[in-house]
């Protein structure tokens, strides 16, 4: 299972951070800086995997975003990248050649978007059409209700 | 009442939304602290007010402060206020920050039961689905216990995305109230048949986790999991399956011998490198489990061990990795098939990776053998001249000692070559190792009685270079530690000595004063052993210009160590000094004293075993 993913810029600024496993928030603050300082420091040559406390991180950069993730020690390191490459992909055609200022100004879309691919944990979906179709029609339920919002406002509805 | 409205909509045009705080932070770099705690301000208002799609906006605004670090416990009720709300769009915004920021602990979690109750058997599928991912983060043993029969049945809904998301929050249910298994279980089993695949492999999931804890339990699923794996193309469900079942042969050889064919062509006939990787561990796992003695024993590890070199040699740093941490697995059991690619192993030593480089040490240690410790210890060295000055070098030593010293020596054939590299590896400046290079000097001199002149005469060189060891790098280090092994080496078997009075005036030389107390306590109790040695012997040659010489240069030199700061130190130099005016007394007043004070040192110190105390028997009394 995983049990939490951080998203994180080059300069160390937190962009995404959802846990699977409910942390007090001053264990969260401590475990998020540790982990972004030691993958910060690690050189670009260096493999996507390292050991840390008694789980495995995963890790991989797209851009000036760095996607990592923790996995407990049974769990399979290649799935969890391709959990992250997937991840990708979804944001990729959710934003159209997604930057890390459309995860800025869209935070919440990207949580919305990671909560269609893995609840609890692990991985819901493995169909990106279908992930991608959950969302445009939550999308649309929120248009709808925005559109009879104001429709009402003016009395119109 | 218009007119409140019309006002209320005025103030409402100037709230900010979740757009303009992003930018209004970015665009506030230098006075960002000073910028969201007037954004906190406003919020706090825009959560008194009456209205909802304002409060969700503001709970959305606290969502992202949340992920700078602020704290925003303290809107509990708003959040859930807003969790509450008919309208998808703010629920949605509500189980969000629910997600981020509840826990087990949270007070106002109590009030969220009914709640979440409705949603989850709401009508709109995403109300129900909103409610399912969010569960998952911040359930608790409460919610967990009231909520567990509603999840249920939702396992029966007539919506394949429902029964996906509930069958993987039942897992979450059963962490925190396991009461819920036994009932739930049956209904989990059927989803294994579920039509959907999708469901089948959140089923296969649910139930992998499960099995991992508990594996007995889960044995008499094997027949059913044989069969999905066997007809099943999705690699994500696969290697969940192969996974449990490398969880469950342990307990049931005869199942580890079914799956060695399903698994091997599997290997054979992938592409995709997750599912690879893990059938060769399962396989690993399944023969490490069964006994040898299979006809298909061998040749399923070597083929494990042939894809693993593929893997090794790849230039993805990821999979070389993992092709390492595998390799390590097989070669607990299974050393010789490992040991065939020790070239390979050498090679990854180079990598400019260092979690390779650490791991193809890892794997140096299990494949050395009486042959080849001395080729692959030279290799380390080199290795050791070419990291100066990195923690990877100090790696390297430790490693090199691991390897020498395993199992009391059992590779070391030449001990005379051990201590040279013992030698050699004291030239590392800035090491942490120093008492460990320390303890295999003394280990050895102790124990191997055929060497201990070779050792000796090291160690007199040691004594003499000291200035060199204990250079300007030596405060960050532990490398005078070899010296305490030296001193002491020197002074226990001080009858091989070829020139003891030479290593005596290297022990009182002046810079030993700035060595660690403890050593140069060792120092001088060395100094008694070496002077009663040569004492011994000058008193039979009649060789009163030595024994004046050596008496005269303790008298004089140790007064620098009485005034040391130390108190072991200055005790031991008071002690041996007032030794030694004493001795000088019985030399003027015509008394032989060698023999008596050769007495004082005495009998062979031998290793003690760790466990040696408590055969003592214990007085009575």
């Amino acid at each position: 299972m995983m049990q939490f993913m951080l998203l994180f810029s080059r300069q160390g600024k937190l962009r995404l951070q959802k846990w699977y496993i409910a942390h007090p928030d001053k264990l969260k603050k401590k475990i998020t800086r540790e982990l972004i300082t030691t993958i910060l420091s690690r050189k670009p040559k260096m493999s996507s995997f390292l050991e840390w406390k008694e789980l495995k991180i995963v890790y991989k950069r797209y851009a000036s975003l760095y996607f990592c993730c923790a996995i407990e020690e049974d769990d399979n390191e290649l799935l969890a990248l391709e959990v992250i490459h997937r991840y990708v992909e979804l944001l990729d055609k959710y934003f159209g050649s997604v930057c890390e200022l459309d995860i800025i100004f869209n935070f919440e879309k990207a949580y919305f978007m990671l909560d269609e691919l893995m609840v609890g944990g692990e991985v819901c979906e493995t169909s990106k059409k279908n992930v991608l179709k959950a969302i445009a029609s939550q999308d649309l339920l929120q248009e709808d209700e925005a559109v009879e919002g104001a429709l009402r406002e003016f009395g119109l509805y | 009442m218009a007119l409140r409205k019309v006002k209320g909509n005025l103030e409402r045009m100037f709230d900010k939304n979740l757009t303009d705080l992003v930018r209004g932070i970015r665009n506030n770099k230098e006075t960002e602290s000073k910028y969201i705690a007037q954004c906190m301000e406003e919020i706090k208002s825009e959560l008194r007010q009456d209205n909802l799609a304002v409060k969700a906006n503001a709970v959305a605004k606290l969502t992202y402060l949340q992920m700078l670090g602020y704290d925003i416990s303290w809107a509990g009720f708003n959040i859930i206020e807003v969790m509450s709300s008919p309208k998808f769009t703010y629920k949605r915004i509500g189980y969000l920050a629910a997600a981020q920021c509840f826990h087990q602990d949270t007070e106002v979690l109590m009030l969220t039961t009914n709640m979440i109750r409705k949603d989850l058997n709401s009508q709109n599928m995403y109300d129900s689905g909103t409610a399912l991912t969010g569960l998952a983060c911040f359930i608790s043993s409460d919610l967990a216990r009231d909520l567990a029969n509603d999840v249920m049945t939702l396992l029966t809904s007539t919506k394949p995305y429902l029964r996906k998301k509930s069958v993987l929050l039942l897992y979450k249910v059963f962490l925190k109230f396991p009461e819920a298994l036994r009932p739930a279980f049956p209904r989990l089993k059927e989803k294994l048949e579920d039509p959907d695949p999708g469901v089948q492999s959140a089923a296969v999931n649910v139930i992998c986790e499960l099995a991992r804890k508990n594996p007995k339990n889960y044995l008499s699923l094997a027949p059913v999991f044989f069969k999905l794996m066997t007809s099943s193309t999705n690699n994500w469900m696969l290697i969940k399956i192969i996974k449990l079942f490398g969880a469950l042969t342990p307990l049931e050889p005869r199942l580890g011998k079914k799956l060695i064919e399903p698994l091997t062509n599997l290997i054979h006939s992938t592409s995709a490198m997750s599912l690879l990787y893990e059938c060769i561990n399962t396989v690993i796992a399944v023969l490490i489990s069964i006994s040898s003695g299979m006809p298909n024993h061998n040749a399923s590890i070597q083929l494990c061990v042939q894809k693993l070199r593929i893997l090794i040699e790849d230039s993805d740093q990821n999979l070389k990795y993992l092709g390492l941490l595998a390799m390590s697995k097989i070669l607990k059991t299974h050393p010789k098939s490992v040991q065939a690619h020790k070239d390979l192993v050498l090679q990854c030593l180079d990598d400019k990776d260092e979690s390779i480089r650490l791991r193809a040490l890892d794997l140096l240690y299990g494949m050395v053998s009486k042959k080849t410790v001395m080729e692959i210890v030279r290799r380390l060295m080199t290795h050791m001249d070419r990291a100066e000055g990195t923690m990877y070098r100090d790696e390297l030593l430790q490693k090199i000692i691991l390897i020498c010293s395993q199992n009391n020596f059992q590779y070391i054939t030449n001990f005379e070559w051990y201590i040279s590299v013992l030698v050699e590896l004291c030239g590392m400046e800035g090491t942490q190792h120093g008492s460990l290079i320390a303890s295999q000097l003394m280990d050895v001199a102790i124990r191997v009685v055929a060497v201990r002149e070779f050792t000796v005469g090291q160690m007199a060189l040691l004594l003499e270079n000291a200035h060199v060891i204990v250079g300007p790098a030596a405060a960050r280090s532990s490398i005078a530690e070899v010296l305490y092994a030296a001193a002491w080496i020197c002074g226990e078997f001080s009858n091989l000595l070829s020139n003891p009075k030479a290593s005596l005036e290297a022990m009182v030389r002046g810079k030993v004063v700035s060595l660690p107390g403890h050593i140069q306590a060792i120092y001088i109790h060395n100094m008694l052993k070496l002077y009663a040695c040569i004492m011994a012997q000058a008193e039979e040659e009649d060789d009163t210009e030595m024994i004046e010489e050596i008496t005269s240069l303790l008298q004089e030199r140790l007064p620098l160590f009485v005034s040391s700061g130390d108190l072991e130190v200055q005790e031991r130099a008071s002690c041996i000094l007032q030794l030694v005016n004493y001795v000088a007394k019985c030399h003027k007043a015509g008394d032989k004293v060698g023999t008596d004070l050769a007495l004082l040192m005495s009998g062979e110190l031998n290793p003690v075993a760790p466990k040696a105390q408590k055969k003592v028997p214990i007085p009575d009394g």
